[in-house]
């Protein structure tokens, strides 16, 4: 059931002009039905904000006006937005992947504050059950969660909560409270900072962060491997482990156990890929220049003969040489530098494969057969981040505004999804490699994960993963535009009362174009004040029409789906989904 | 000793990173926090909206920025406040402007110390009064974003400033907590942090936005005067002004470095570099502190006689294995980050367990010199930390943290990261 047919209009004189569309009623002149759509929007009625989208007429009309039609557009937008997310399959599962995603919503200042969606998170129960009144009870209880009402916190026995903050200690009498009236009033990344101190005075309270609780749970894995791995050590082994925090056991495990690899056992495997590396097994920058190098020739010849991989051959023989750079990267697999125009890799993903596969940094300097064997398990996200490097070279191609947005995974993701499943049905060695690499490294299980995905749901479904699993914290779309648009368009208005003198003064001291394109949208949303008028306006523009961006999003999504379609019926293929590992 | 690395980072942290943080012992920290002398009360802040926007003023001798994330227990307890104030005692005159961001949370007085949020940041420009309590300067821009983690946001701060209030000299501090090179500015809200490198890199772009380097950077915040920390600045401020050790609670006494600043506007880089660490020092007397100031210009020649160093102990497998011993390196001088060493006190130990190794001890003690002679310029330290001589240095006691170190251009372009895996390989000899 959608959110559209699940949704039992409340007013009927909103029902109406909203749900008979076609009717008489949408045969009022436009200007009548701007008028409802802007109270009705204006109180938060979903339905409006997408009838509005879908009504050119009246969509015009209210372009038209400089100031009001960009704000009416960035509520809309943002309603649609929040329908469309809570429109998604959510459980208590996924309860923390829904309040990251609210957080980038529902704040102070954001739109949906305007149509009394927020900022207080509560306002959002209201208007549940004002507009999806048939949701499932469920549902209703993983919003709860999600938005951490005091009740499902703290319980609710209690209306004061006592606590420290690291270095404000309740025992000296320099600690806060926290008060269930001053919680109604903390927006949600608030209500997170305090659930964060509180993890560190009490475990129960990591139920409310997934990274903190798998980390939780590779930890107990882990000390359940050395444990085991501790019966084959000589007495001056465990000498050298006595006493030692869990990760310098695991190190010298690592260094007891170490150059003939895993070679099958799960415990030594786990150890060797939690461990921080060998001096040996560290790449070092010159090695990691070196590396760069050769794979950007070692992963094309990957990339040869694939769908995806094809398109992203054919975008550097067009737009210049496929250049891959080796380093640290905080914890992401790889990324698109636009400041380079270069794909980076994780040393660290890199030095964890070979830590379990027992390599060292001098023998993949020497060894063509290893660093080939590295390009292939990598491959994968080279064609995710090429996609990146594709959107931006589009982006600056247009000329436009362009946010870091949902779909710009969605696409990224299909396209890896697509080279992926193709390469575990066409390339034996990519498969075994991807096997034998998912029971200790979370890099090969997403690859698997994602092409697995990617090949057997539809592209609605794949997207709603994507957007729930994956990326739950970047804005949609949508959402990026309604929040820069609202936040464009107060500061326009306010603009708008000062003279052609105190604009031009005022803008000499502004942000300029460049500048402002090269902010986030929380950035930009949150920076208005101090960026220049024609950038602003420039900007206004940009978002004002999404279907620029939508088209390219739908193209890139056909032509996947397409390739797809291609893969499954192809005569090398006997099944539709990529092979079990 | 307040200015260290959060429980967050400890715990939390910890645990979402698994094994590949290096385990520092961050809770040991804790054990002698002192309550804060005078600590200000935490004051709601001030209401800001933005004000109407001066137009560039004439060029001033000076600009003071000071960028304060007190949006953890920092702000909490009043250290935040307590540093505007202080800034307030002073003001801003029409040769020195000071200028402060700032994102603060805290109580609100009451008995119960009930928790506030205060949302964005605020930008103002620091006026003279006598109210020591309160934050009466008013703000010039409110930012909803108001990342105190978010190296971008301090860019930003930093253009919004250079533009109102245009200055030959620039200085740029930093408040907040500090873990040397793994990272400063610590925002417990939107959980950002700002990694070295990428500070390094925004730094680089306030460079280009000015068109020459700061004249000074400073971090008001714990451990931060490391080797690789201060390398990765090098092409963007002259002088580079931190503290090996903690930083306690009242953080720098700014009133007693702007006051003779606003008093003798025509200082350069290094005379107001040697003036902070001489107030720093005069204010904490009784304190376990350091603080120095080092001349970037000096950074590549530092670099250069380190590789000496470190090429001279591969050549000699003698010294070698006292340099990669436990034991020079326990007999060092280590601050509240166990793996942060003093390099001129390392150096020391080092040449005095070599019986002979003239080419390693030449070489130690030219680094020794070089350190004191020609790149700090000043350095203080308590009479409690008597090997510390402005400088530390990454000395791990058993993993190489490569997630982080590798990231550093120090790693790229000195021989130290080499040393330090040669050492750590050693270290694997249980012998050893």
């Amino acid at each position: 059931m959608n959110a559209l047919s699940a949704r039992k209009p409340v007013f009927a004189a909103l029902a109406a002009l909203f749900l008979l569309c076609g009717g008489t009623a949408f045969a009022q002149k436009a200007a009548d039905r701007l008028l409802a759509y802007e109270a009705a929007i204006s109180s938060g009625n979903p339905a409006a904000a997408v009838a509005f989208l879908k009504d050119r007429e009246a969509f015009n009309l209210a372009a038209a006006d400089d100031v009001k039609g960009p704000a009416l557009l960035g509520k809309a937008e943002a309603l649609k937005d929040l329908r469309d997310l809570l429109a998604m399959p959510w459980d208590k599962e996924k309860a923390n992947k829904l309040n990251g995603a609210l957080s980038i919503r529902i704040d102070a200042d954001k739109p949906l504050a305007k149509v009394g969606v927020g900022p207080e998170p509560e306002k959002l129960l209201l208007w549940l059950e004002k507009y999806q009144p048939s949701y499932p009870r469920t549902k209703k209880a993983v919003v709860r969660t999600a938005i951490r009402q005091w009740e499902i916190v703290f319980g609710t026995m209690t209306d004061l909560r006592e606590m420290s903050w690291d270095q404000a200690k309740t025992w000296q009498g320099r600690g806060v409270t926290v008060t269930k009236g001053s919680w109604g009033s903390m927006v949600l990344s608030e209500r997170n900072a305090v659930i964060a101190q509180l993890m560190k005075q009490d475990q129960a309270f990591i139920i409310y962060n997934d990274q903190v609780l798998a980390a939780k749970k590779d930890s107990v894995a882990l000390q359940a491997s050395v444990d085991k791995v501790k019966s084959r050590l000589t007495p001056e082994q465990l000498a050298q482990l006595s006493g030692k925090p869990l990760a310098d056991q695991a190190y010298l495990l690592g260094n007891f156990f170490d150059g003939g690899a895993a070679k099958g056992d799960s415990d030594l495997a786990r150890i060797h890929a939690a461990r921080d590396s060998l001096p040996k097994e560290v790449l070092p920058a010159q090695q990691r220049d070196l590396l760069g190098g050769m794979m950007g020739p070692a992963v094309s010849k990957e990339l040869a003969g694939t769908k995806a991989g094809q398109k992203v051959l054919a975008f550097y023989a067009k737009e210049g040489p496929l250049r891959i750079e080796v380093r640290p990267l905080d914890g992401k697999y790889s990324a698109y530098d636009p400041a380079t125009r270069t794909i980076v890799l994780n040393s660290e993903t890199i030095q964890q494969y070979m830590r379990v596969k027992g390599y060292t940094a001098d023998s993949v300097m020497r060894s063509p057969a290893q660093v080939a064997e590295i390009a292939k398990y990598m491959s994968p996200v080279v064609v995710y981040s090429s996609a990146h490097h594709m959107q931006d070279s589009w982006a600056r191609k247009q000329g436009v505004y362009k946010p870091h947005v949902q779909e710009d995974e969605i696409e990224a993701m299909s396209l890896e999804g697509l080279y992926t499943s193709e390469k575990l049905r066409k390339d034996k060695v990519f498969r075994n490699i991807m096997a034998s690499s998912r029971g200790f490294s979370s890099y090969a299980t997403k690859r698997v994960d994602i092409a697995t995905e990617f090949s057997a749901s539809g592209s609605k479904r794949f997207a709603v993963t994507v957007r729930q699993r994956y990326f739950s914290g970047l804005p949609s779309l949508d959402a990026a535009a309604s929040q820069v648009l609202g936040a464009v368009s107060d500061e326009l208005a306010r603009r708008s009362a000062l003279s052609v003198q105190q604009r031009a003064q005022n803008d000499t001291v502004n942000l300029t174009l460049q500048e402002a394109m090269e902010m986030t949208p929380e950035e930009l949303a949150g920076s208005a004040g101090e960026i220049r008028t024609d950038a602003l306006a420039k900007i206004e523009r940009d978002l004002s029409a999404l279907g620029v961006y939508k088209s390219r999003y739908a193209a890139a999504e056909r032509n996947s789906r397409k390739a797809l379609k291609t893969i499954k019926t192809s005569a090398s293929a006997k099944t539709a989904a990529p092979p079990a590992l | 000793m307040r200015r260290i690395l959060l429980v967050t980072f400890a715990a939390v942290a910890a645990l979402t990173m698994g094994l590949k943080a290096q385990d520092v012992s961050f809770d040991s920290l804790y054990k002698d926090l002192p309550q804060p002398v005078a600590a200000a009360p935490a004051a709601a802040p001030v209401a800001a909206a933005p004000q109407g926007q001066a137009a560039p003023a004439a060029e001033r001798e000076w600009l003071v920025l000071v960028f304060i994330n007190g949006v953890n227990d920092l702000g909490i307890l009043g250290f935040a406040n307590k540093s505007i104030n202080d800034m307030e005692k002073i003001g801003s005159t029409d040769r020195v402007a000071v200028v402060v961001e700032y994102g603060i949370m805290g109580q609100d007085g009451s008995d119960a110390r009930n928790l506030q949020f205060q949302r964005g940041s605020k930008t103002i420009y620091v006026t003279r009064d006598n109210d020591t309590g309160r934050i009466t300067s008013l703000p010039f821009y409110a930012s909803n974003d108001g990342d105190m983690g978010s190296a971008a946001n301090l860019v930003r701060f930093v253009k919004r400033a250079a533009r109102r209030y245009p200055a030959r000299h620039t200085a740029v501090v930093i408040w907040n907590h500090g873990a040397g090179r793994l990272g400063i500015a610590y925002d417990d809200v939107t959980k950002n942090h700002m990694e070295i490198d990428q500070l390094g890199r925004a730094l680089g772009q306030v460079r280009q936005f000015l068109g020459r380097k700061l004249d000074i950077f400073a971090t008001d915040a714990c451990l931060m005067q490391m080797a690789g920390v201060a390398y990765e600045f090098k092409d963007s401020a002259e002088v580079v002004v931190g503290s090996e050790e903690v930083i306690p609670g009242d953080s720098y006494p700014y009133d007693a470095f702007l006051g003779p600043l606003a008093a003798n506007p025509g200082m350069n880089a290094e005379q107001l570099g040697a003036l902070m660490v001489d107030a720093y020092a005069a204010y904490y007397s009784g304190d376990n502190i350091t603080l120095s100031a080092l001349r970037t210009s000096a950074l590549p020649g530092f670099v250069g006689r380190l590789n000496n160093w470190v090429e001279a102990v591969r050549a000699d497998p003698k010294a070698f294995k006292a340099a990669a011993s436990r034991a020079a390196a326990v007999a060092t001088q280590n601050f509240s980050m166990k793996d942060s060493k003093d390099l001129y006190d390392y150096l020391g130990n080092v040449n005095d367990m070599l019986a002979k190794s003239p080419g390693v001890k030449a070489a130690g003690a030219d680094l020794r010199d070089y350190i004191e002679g020609a790149l700090i310029i000043k350095d203080s330290a308590s009479p409690s930390l008597p090997n510390a001589h402005g400088l530390a240095i990454y000395i791990p006691a058993l993993r190489y943290n490569s997630a982080n170190y590798e990231k550093l251009l120090f790693s790229r372009d000195s021989l130290w990261d080499d040393f330090l895996r040669e050492a750590m390989q050693a270290r694997l000899d249980p012998n050893l």
